[in-house]
């Protein structure tokens, strides 16, 4: 399949791609990426900093990447996934939009088809949850996670959609398929907050209280972390973590981890490929959790 | 020798104008099987009628043909102008020359030749037609009563007082229905078991009711006024003859778990229990799958300890056939479960809750002695927000139509509420307000004035639970336009009114048809929504569509005055337009009896053979086994071969 | 054998639904060729293969038999031996030779006058189209 980088995953956390890569081959899936590929362009829609017209042949031209490759398209990022899907079902329902971009994008060499299937990782994880339930090296037992699905997951345009947007519960059931266990929180569907921060028009003073609300409500449930889908979510929930630490606002600790990194954890893949270095909230109470529970293990089994 | 009499009717203009009636009668005259040919502005009309009655008396005619409207307007009129000159009245057809002919065809000459036509194969056919005779059936003056709330209780006191028997079938261990489970009922707010027990015990002790509860009726054969009905009761384990209702069972029996269906599911109860202490008959039940003597053959201590050793373990379900002669269909709603609202949480929060949830906790017998507590918690809620419209009016998730009854009961569940709990404060999220009964629009100002329960027009988006126990209600006031938010204690769904969960499969038992959101249908939504589509099943109460108390026993009463109205004749006449089997004809294969829907063929002896009979009393007349038989040895009276083929053979 | 007067058109309806239907086309006013002939049975179960036969024996162009919509039947079950006989029918018809299009088969109920309106229109007018190169079975024409 072939892997679409977030680009709030490439330029923040890149432990997101690397990890992806390396625990869907231990599954037996082989990601591709391509150099080609260029920001889904959903960002500067959604904060009216560009029109549809100009970022919809963008969209295009990405998937017509994956296209040449004949590869069905994975997405690590709500934000990739409802931009990429919408506007790719918006050209294909409409032809003379499609051949509009198509124009455009003849100029540089490409066409857009319209014939690969677009799906969020957390889908296809959830597909593989028994392949990923044997493959388990390093159980989570004990470690409690609340989830965050994020506004673009549950509410985004799916037309297959696997889960009810309102209680929704894959994440958790993959959690569980680990030994991982859940920790509830009342405001588990509010939006993280990147929706209200538009940071290029820098709208802070709405979007970090609503962020604040959520982590109280969060640490409330004592999770060991929070474990998210999509990279904004991801920036968000870790940095305004370290923000409201320098205002003084509280003390937040409680480190954000994607479900990919989860994974790539819980199988086995090397810790460095896992990049949690890159994360504003330091993992090292949570590793060292994690390394003591498996010490132990190995004292019971050694 | 036939000796037709030939009237053809103007029907003012409306046959008149296309065709050329004298022309009809001019032409046809002359046919060697007519004796008196005539025409005639209304021949419906009384004079009309005489036309006919002295034909048949001056011109020794014996057989008629009315060319006017279609026979389903006015046959019956003519067969009774024939009866009463003494002339058998199965002896007149009439040709339909307006609806199917001068209403559909533009040309006068084409619809003149095409009149012309059709008068004269009625008048070919009407040689072949026989003198028939009614056939009277017994009827059977018991009636069937399906289902013991109030409309069922309402149907069968008003037959039994009208001097009839009455077997009243419930499928619970006691009659009440839903309204057993109301605390008090709008826009009274009379006590419900109040208002309802005396009728529950007068139906008990009425001579003329017979009360089987724990039953189900599976099969029912016949028809109107000769019904057989199988009815299954099931295995009580109790024997009611003995048990004198002390209730030590109940409160000996170490198994607690099963689900308690009286308080909508918010607690459990024994395995042997009465269902609610004004039960009638207040006789309990064993749960089967909950006993621990019944699966495992442990513990028997209710057994034991029963005074009257009334508990019988080895009981069965039992089957017996009633004759009845009218069935009314009284088998209620049932609360739909808004758990597909994951909205408002699945139904997985404990504190939101459905509205007949809310009535079983401020209910004294309730499973908190009418102590309106949380369900989590067992604080007292002193917000409280009730939410109109769940499941119905949403085409989108549940059902498209207006369930009724819940903007009464909402303003009666705040006002209840406010009596609960004075100091506390109660929303309602309504679409619109619907009070259209008698003083129904005073109540619920009511609550909006003297209990000063707020409003708010806006459907609710969300419920969200809170980190300290309450919910937060996303909901709008689009009166002023803003959006709102209420942080409530406790949530009180208005779910949706929905048939029962088994309607379809007593439908088709019962032979009757359900519309498209499961309700029973009725014979005509305006003038006949009593009677249904078969004949002497009636239909009353919530089952025919959701309605009010008031609504169930209007409609109780009016099912059971159809039924004495059928009760109040002897016999019932029956159309001799049936079938018969000429056994020297027929060969015994007996395929017809394959095709009977009405089991109306049975095998009798002829000699040394062996040949179908068709029973008159059964068989309704449709032909299919006419046309089944090889060897044409059965005969549909009015409808024969030779009827037929005359009129398809006339072809000009 | 060309058609070329308006085809005679035999239509056996139920009593119930069908027989109403074309009444409600009356009351209604919708107009239909005045070449149909309409025949009364109490239900299409009632109707035999060989009435079907005997119509096109007798010169009808078409025979039209309609009842009930399954699951409607005022016998309950009758529409459904119908369907069953008709469809054994038509095989009959054609190996017999007459063009299985002469026979048209449909379910009409109570509420549907605009439909038999239609139906005997379109019928009228697939039988004025039909070549009349296969063989007829019409007592008349056989005899010359």
């Amino acid at each position: 399949m072939f892997l679409f980088q977030p680009c709030v995953g490439s330029n923040k956390y890149p432990g997101l791609i690397t990890a992806s890569i390396e625990f869907f081959r231990k599954l037996g899936i082989e990601l591709v990426t391509s150099d080609d590929q260029t920001c889904c362009g959903g960002f500067l829609t959604f904060t009216n900093v560009a029109q549809p017209t100009s970022t919809m042949p963008a969209v295009a031209r990405n998937i017509a990447v994956a296209e040449e490759m004949g590869l069905d398209i994975l997405t690590l990022c709500n934000g990739c996934h409802t931009f990429l899907t919408e506007f790719s079902h918006f050209m294909n329902d409409r032809p003379p939009v499609k051949n509009v971009v198509n124009v455009i994008l003849s100029m540089i060499g490409r066409e857009y088809k319209g014939n690969q299937d677009i799906y969020h990782s957390l889908e296809i994880i959830y597909k593989l949850k028994e392949r990923i339930r044997a493959n388990v090296t390093r159980p989570l037992n004990g470690m409690k996670f609340a989830t965050h699905y994020g506004c673009h997951y549950l509410n985004g345009f799916k037309k297959t959609a696997l889960d009810d947007p309102h209680m929704p519960t894959i994440m958790e059931e993959l959690i569980e398929a680990m030994g991982g266990e859940i920790a509830e929180y009342g405001e588990n569907r509010t939006c993280c907050g990147t929706g209200l921060t538009q940071i290029i028009i820098n709208k802070e003073e709405l979007s970090l209280p609503h962020t604040k609300m959520k982590l109280d409500n969060l640490n409330a449930a004592e999770p060991d972390a929070v474990v998210v889908v999509c990279p904004y979510c991801l920036a968000q929930i870790d940095r305004m973590q370290q923000k409201l630490n320098y205002r003084r606002s509280g003390k937040y600790r409680v480190p954000v981890i994607h479900l990919v990194q989860l994974i790539g954890l819980a199988l086995g893949v090397d810790i460095v490929k896992l990049g949690f270095d890159a994360h504003a909230i330091s993992f090292k109470d949570f590793l060292k959790k994690f390394d003591s529970i498996h010490a132990k293990a190995e004292v019971h089994n050694g | 020798m036939a000796k037709v009499g030939v009237f053809v009717c103007h029907c003012g203009v409306n046959i008149a104008a296309k065709v050329d009636v004298k022309k009809v009668v001019d032409t046809l005259k002359d046919m060697p099987e007519v004796g008196f040919a005539q025409e005639y502005k209304f021949m419906c009309s009384s004079p009309g009628q005489e036309l006919i009655r002295k034909a048949i008396k001056d011109n020794n005619i014996n057989r008629v043909v009315v060319a006017a409207c279609s026979p389903r307007m006015h046959l019956p009129t003519f067969q009774k102008a024939l009866a009463s000159e003494g002339l058998n009245p199965y002896l007149v057809s009439m040709a339909n020359i307006r609806e199917q002919c001068s209403w559909v065809t533009d040309d006068p000459a084409e619809a003149t030749q095409k009149a012309i036509d059709l008068v004269a194969r009625q008048i070919k056919r009407v040689v072949h037609q026989d003198p028939l005779d009614e056939i009277y059936v017994p009827m059977t003056k018991t009636a069937l009563v399906i289902g013991g709330g109030i409309a069922g209780i309402q149907a069968a006191l008003d037959i039994a007082d009208g001097n009839r028997k009455v077997i009243l079938v419930e499928k619970s261990p006691s009659i009440g229905g839903r309204m057993a489970q109301l605390d008090e009922t709008f826009p009274t707010l009379d006590c419900s078991q109040c208002i309802l027990t005396p009728k529950m015990v007068e139906a008990a002790q009425h001579p003329n009711i017979e009360i089987r509860v724990n039953s189900e009726v599976k099969k029912v054969d016949g028809y109107v006024g000769n019904f057989e009905v199988t009815i299954e009761k099931k295995a009580t384990y109790v024997d009611a003859q003995k048990c004198i209702g002390c209730g030590i069972c109940q409160e000996k029996c170490p198994v607690k778990t099963v689900p308690d269906d009286f308080n909508a599911g918010l607690n459990t109860r024994a395995a042997i229990a009465i269902p609610f202490p004004q039960a009638v008959p207040a006789i309990p039940v064993i749960e089967a799958d909950y006993c621990k003597k019944l699966i495992e053959n442990k513990c028997g201590v209710c057994a034991k300890i029963c005074p009257a050793e009334a508990v019988v373990y080895d009981d069965t379900p039992k089957q017996e056939t009633v004759n009845v002669g009218a069935i009314v269909v009284a088998t209620g709603y049932r609360e739909m479960d808004p758990a597909v609202y994951t909205e408002y949480g699945g139904m997985k929060y404990p504190d939101v809750i459905t509205g007949m949830q809310f009535e079983r906790l401020i209910s004294s017998t309730g499973p908190t002695g009418g102590e309106l507590k949380r369900p989590s918690d067992g604080k007292i809620p002193k917000t409280v927000v009730f939410v109109q419209c769940v499941g119905s009016r949403d085409e989108s998730k549940a059902h498209a139509y207006c369930s009724g009854i819940c903007c009464m009961y909402t303003a009666k569940h705040t006002m209840l509420y406010k009596h609960h709990v004075p100091d506390g404060q109660a929303y309602v999220s309504y679409i619109d307000v619907r009070a259209p009964g008698k003083t129904y629009e005073e109540f619920v100002r009511r609550a909006i004035e003297e209990e000063d329960v707020r409003y708010l027009r806006g459907r609710v988006a969300k419920i969200r639970r809170l980190q300290n126990g309450q919910y937060r209600v996303y909901t709008e006031d689009t009166l002023v336009g803003r959006a709102v938010h209420i942080d409530a204690d406790m949530v009180v769904l208005a779910s949706a009114v929905e048939p029962q969960k088994d309607a379809v499969g007593l439908a088709q038992i019962l032979g009757i048809a359900c519309d498209a959101d499961g309700f029973y249908t009725e014979a005509h939504p305006k003038l006949k929504p009593i009677e249904t589509a078969s004949a002497g099943v009636f239909l009353a109460g919530a089952c025919q569509g959701p309605k009010d108390i008031p609504a169930s026993v209007q409609q109780g009463s009016a099912a059971a005055s159809k039924v004495l109205a059928l009760f109040a004749k002897d016999t019932m006449v029956k159309s001799p337009q049936i079938a018969a089997v000429d056994p020297t004809a027929c060969t015994g294969c007996l395929t017809c009896s394959y095709v009977c829907h009405y089991s109306a063929i049975e095998e009798k002896e002829f000699g040394k053979r062996r040949v179908a009979e068709i029973i008159p009393g059964k068989c309704q007349g449709c032909g299919a086994c006419v046309a089944t038989c090889k060897g044409k040895a059965i005969t549909l009276a009015g409808f024969s071969d030779d009827e037929i083929y005359e009129e398809i053979v006339s072809c000009r | 054998m060309q058609i070329e007067k308006e085809p005679k058109i035999l239509a056996i309806l139920c009593k119930w639904c069908s027989y109403a239907g074309a009444d409600l086309a009356g009351t209604s006013r919708f107009a239909y060729p005045a070449n149909v002939r309409i025949v009364q049975v109490p239900c299409s179960g009632r109707v035999d293969p060989i009435m079907i036969f005997k119509a096109f024996v007798e010169g009808y162009d078409g025979v039209m038999v309609s009842g009930c919509h399954p699951g409607d039947c005022h016998y309950t079950t009758g529409n459904y031996h119908a369907r069953r006989r008709i469809a054994v029918a038509r095989r009959l018809l054609e190996f017999v030779g007459v063009h299985p299009d002469r026979m048209h088969f449909t379910w009409i109920s109570a509420a549907e006058g605009k439909k038999f309106a239609e139906v005997c229109s379109r019928f009228t007018d697939k039988l004025k189209n039909l070549s009349g190169t296969e063989k007829t079975l019409a007592r008349k024409e056989l005899a010359t």
